[in-house]
């Protein structure tokens, strides 16, 4: 570990490496409001240079560990480290950290330049040159598309512009992490959209680390190297997109990310990474995820993984429920005898048609019952 | 929907109840002749004229003018001041504080009056402007601590939070952001508060010496003889107020850009 920095160093460097330096590490953190946690027990490691996104449903916690982070709520427990050095007691003006509020709490009083100047002219009083400022200012406007909009009065935005004028007052500092509190909920769709591109834009052209917090998880999917799904105030499954989507390891995770069916399964017998599972008479193999050997759960099937077939050679047998034609292809629901199944067809079928469902040996995900 | 005609009736006979009672000082102070009866003899401005050649009208102005600017000044800053530690800081001995500072708006200015003149009294001091100023302080604090801390409670932590987030100090997150956001709200209290004091006559009567405020000098005067003169009095006192909501807009209009009091007040939230 005495010579981890220089290796971590090298590997930071190394863009498509992996493994990559910590920014800030979160140990054991816990917050209580009265007798209840907000946080129980959270520990992350933020990689530097990552994009990282905090996703759950609210009341998750997620937007208290980030204010937690910004230092304008103090943690009941546990540590954050920046550096190798705990900064649980660091006032927020002092953490290298900008915030990206949920309401954007752009000044009313002050235009957008003075807005974004702020930052620069609190923390670097009076050495610097006015027209050094303004040089930056002007950077910082470019950088999120509104050059010659600095007069403006925050009143005068639009909810996207606004959105960039906090992006931009946060970036002009440098922060060594940026905190995102669901930048874009207040936004319309199409401007939601336009924003994401910006934010990845950003994120690549500045090399930050970005913290999102989300409650979309199409938003999570779509930006983040990295998702912490957070339920209860604890980490539910910590992974990069494609995993989260695949092998999520619980059925909170199977049910909050994408979209699919769930089906009564028993789970009969454990082969190392897989199980086998007896559905509606059939006994197959699937994926496990937290399933228990001799006990019923759930079976997870995503509807890109499930195929339409001719009814003989179909694993479940049923009438097409709805057919919704997407352009790309068609999302169909078979109705099961033992629940609807999701699929994504290349073809157009009719509603009342009866087809066979049927999908590949390891696309099943083995679930335990919530509860259970 | 049909307004029942009765609801009608009572709004113009308030209505008329209020204001036709200053519209009549209005036009008498304009009267030619010396009488208070209907109708007015002519249009005059002898009145006027009577009133500014009035040396004691002129120094009773002033001196009203100086003990409202002096205790609207201090109560303001002291009072805006007060209602952010108020507002702000979270000690248990805050709560009663706050109850015995808001006190005075209970209390019978009558009471405060005698009571002030009571200790006035035993201190040996002699009644003069400063001892004015202080009698109109102590009345007027409780409305900026009002004006001033309610708008603190409408106020935007998230504002405050950001500037620390991006590197203010509390102390220069109060003079950049706190203060300049709650600034229209402070202008309002300050304008309420130079009208109360002004106006104010009960306790006035009491610490007032041998310069008397305009209200006083009227009370005075009103006591020997119906002098129709008060009406001009009365009338240049409606004025003032007009004046000092006319140039606050301007200043607000000048260094906010936008809005007078009035608009920033509405548009804040």
């Amino acid at each position: 570990m005495i010579q981890s920095d220089k290796y971590d160093h090298e590997m930071a460097e190394h863009e498509s490496g992996g493994v990559l330096k910590s920014l800030v590490e979160i140990k054991g953190l816990t917050k209580q409001f009265g007798y209840v946690s907000a946080i129980d027990n959270v520990s992350l490691d933020i990689p530097e240079g990552a994009f990282f996104s905090l996703l759950g449903p609210s009341g998750c916690g997620k937007t208290t560990l980030l204010r937690i982070i910004a230092g304008l709520e103090r943690p009941t427990s546990g540590d954050i480290v920046l550096d190798g050095k705990s900064i649980r007691g660091t006032a927020p003006e002092r953490r290298p950290f900008n915030l990206v509020f949920q309401t954007y709490a752009l000044f009313p009083h002050l235009t957008v330049a003075d807005n974004i100047a702020f930052g620069p002219r609190v923390q670097r009083s009076g050495r610097r040159k006015r027209s050094a400022l303004v040089e930056e200012v002007n950077e910082a406007l470019r950088l999120v598309e509104l050059d010659g909009l600095g007069d403006r009065m925050p009143s005068e935005l639009s909810g996207g512009q606004a959105q960039r004028v906090a992006l931009a007052r946060a970036l002009i500092n440098r922060p060594r992490l940026l905190l995102l509190d669901e930048p874009m909920a207040a936004l319309d769709r199409h401007v939601r959209l336009m924003m994401r591109e910006q934010l990845l834009r950003i994120h690549a052209a500045t090399g930050t680390t970005f913290l999102l917090v989300t409650h979309d998880q199409e938003e999570a999917l779509s930006m983040s190297d990295s998702i912490a799904l957070m339920r209860d105030g604890c980490v539910e499954q910590l992974a990069d997109p494609h995993t989260l989507y695949q092998q999520p390891s619980s059925l909170f995770a199977a049910q909050f990310i994408g979209t699919g069916s769930l089906l009564p399964a028993l789970f009969k017998e454990r082969r190392g990474e897989k199980v086998v599972v007896e559905v509606a008479g059939s006994v197959i193999s699937a994926r496990c995820a937290d399933a228990v050997a001799g006990t019923h759960g759930r079976l997870l099937l995503r509807p890109e993984e499930v195929s339409l077939v001719p009814p003989a050679q179909g694993v479940l047998v049923g009438p097409v429920r709805t057919s919704t034609f997407l352009g790309h292809r068609t999302e169909v629901v078979v109705g099961t005898e033992i629940g609807d199944v999701r699929a994504l067809s290349e073809k157009v079928v009719k509603p009342g048609e009866c087809v066979g469902v049927s999908w590949n040996e390891t696309a099943g995900v083995a679930l335990k019952d919530a509860g259970a | 929907m049909k307004r029942p005609p009765t609801l009608t009736l009572v709004a113009i006979f308030l209505m008329g109840f209020l204001y036709l009672p200053v519209l009549l000082v209005v036009l008498f102070a304009f009267n030619s002749g010396a009488g208070l009866t209907w109708p007015i003899d002519g249009i005059s401005l002898r009145w006027f004229d009577a009133i500014f050649n009035d040396s004691g009208f002129r120094g009773a102005f002033m001196m009203s003018i100086k003990a409202a600017v002096t205790s609207t000044a201090i109560a303001t800053v002291v009072g805006g001041l007060g209602a952010i530690i108020l507002e702000r800081q979270r000690r248990w001995w805050l709560a009663p504080v706050a109850a015995v500072s808001r006190l005075p708006i209970m209390l019978p200015p009558l009471l405060i009056g005698v009571s002030l003149l009571t200790t006035i009294a035993a201190l040996e001091i002699s009644l003069s402007l400063a001892t004015i100023v202080a009698g109109h302080v102590i009345f007027i604090i409780p409305y900026v601590l009002i004006v001033v801390g309610a708008r603190l409670r409408g106020f935007d932590m998230q504002l405050e939070h950001a500037a620390r987030d991006l590197g203010a100090t509390p102390a220069q997150t109060l003079r950049r952001v706190t203060i300049p956001v709650i600034l229209p709200a402070v202008g309002g209290a300050a304008l309420l508060t130079f009208g109360l004091s002004f106006d104010e006559i009960y306790i006035t009567n009491f610490v007032s010496g041998n310069d008397p405020t305009l209200t006083v000098y009227v009370l005075s005067k009103l006591r020997r003889t119906v002098d129709p003169s008060v009406n001009a009095v009365a009338t240049v006192l409606l004025l003032i107020p007009w004046i000092a909501l006319g140039l606050s807009a301007l200043v607000m209009k000048r260094s906010f850009g936008a809005g007078s009091v009035l608009v920033s007040a509405r548009s804040r939230e």
